[in-house]
């Protein structure tokens, strides 16, 4: 599997693909007065604002937050530790929160918006959110996850 | 003699010789896009494999499903080409291209 920032690298370029694909999409069918639109489908663009206006804003508030963290803090002369176990957050609930948010419109307009299939997601979701906490712990411990 | 389909009459310009043929065979715009999306992929794999003897078909599939996407607002500029159906599952198809493009493995990265 790929290393902790190749994988955090990928989940936020994958968000950032999405809300470029639709966004284009969007202001493309509004510059030019188009018939069909995408702005007409409710849950697209419902999905467009939660991904460009929540889930990637949080996520870089909260990796900015960790930055912060990384630079700031401090070791005491007689510690071994740093004082914040906050320092590895990462802003990873939000970041899955994103990646749900896209595979949810996949399975609601290609399957249907059946129950039958919402297992795909929460086991999808899951294991993105598994595999991001794994990374990070392996940071911290110091152990490989893989 | 008896046709098949209904013919398309020009009376209101010639625009409606392509919605009408559009709406007498309604398979035609989709098998549109889907031909758009797999000449792009599987000659794009093919000509990949051929060259380098690698395959990356999270690649092409995101390079074909853009693609497909432009024709597809193309289309979407005047009633009757497309219904929003169709544009839903294109854009779908492309996000989904695009997330297992970026979370898969490339042999280049370190």
């Amino acid at each position: 599997m790929s290393g902790q920032i190749q994988w955090t690298v990928g989940l936020v370029l994958a968000g950032l693909f999405a809300v470029a694909i639709i966004g284009f999409s969007i202001n493309y069918a509004s510059d030019n007065d188009a018939a069909v639109s995408i702005s007409q489908d409710d849950e697209v663009s419902g999905v467009y604002t939660n991904l460009s206006g929540t889930n990637l804003i949080k996520f870089k508030e909260s990796l900015e937050n960790t930055t912060g963290g990384l630079l700031n803090s401090s070791i005491d002369s007689q510690s071994g530790t740093i004082e914040s176990g906050g320092t590895f957050a990462g802003g990873i609930s939000d970041i899955t929160t994103g990646t749900q948010n896209i595979i949810r419109i996949g399975y609601t307009k290609i399957f249907g918006a059946n129950s039958a299939f919402a297992i795909f997601l929460s086991i999808f979701g899951a294991v993105i959110g598994f595999i991001t906490l794994m990374y990070f712990w392996k940071t911290w411990a110091g152990r490989t996850p893989d | 003699m008896a046709y098949i389909y209904n013919l398309p009459n020009s009376t209101d310009g010639i625009d409606t010789i392509m919605t009408d043929t559009a709406s007498a065979l309604p398979a035609l715009i989709p098998l549109l896009l889907l031909f758009t999306f797999f000449v792009i992929f599987l000659g794009g794999i093919a000509r990949q494999k051929a060259r380098t003897g690698n395959t990356d078909a999270s690649l092409w599939a995101v390079v074909a499903s853009i693609g497909t996407l432009m024709v597809t607002l193309l289309l979407s500029l005047k009633e009757g080409f497309i219904n929003l159906l169709y544009l839903v599952i294109v854009i779908t198809v492309t996000i989904f291209s695009g997330v297992w493009f970026f979370i898969s493995q490339k042999q280049s990265e370190v």
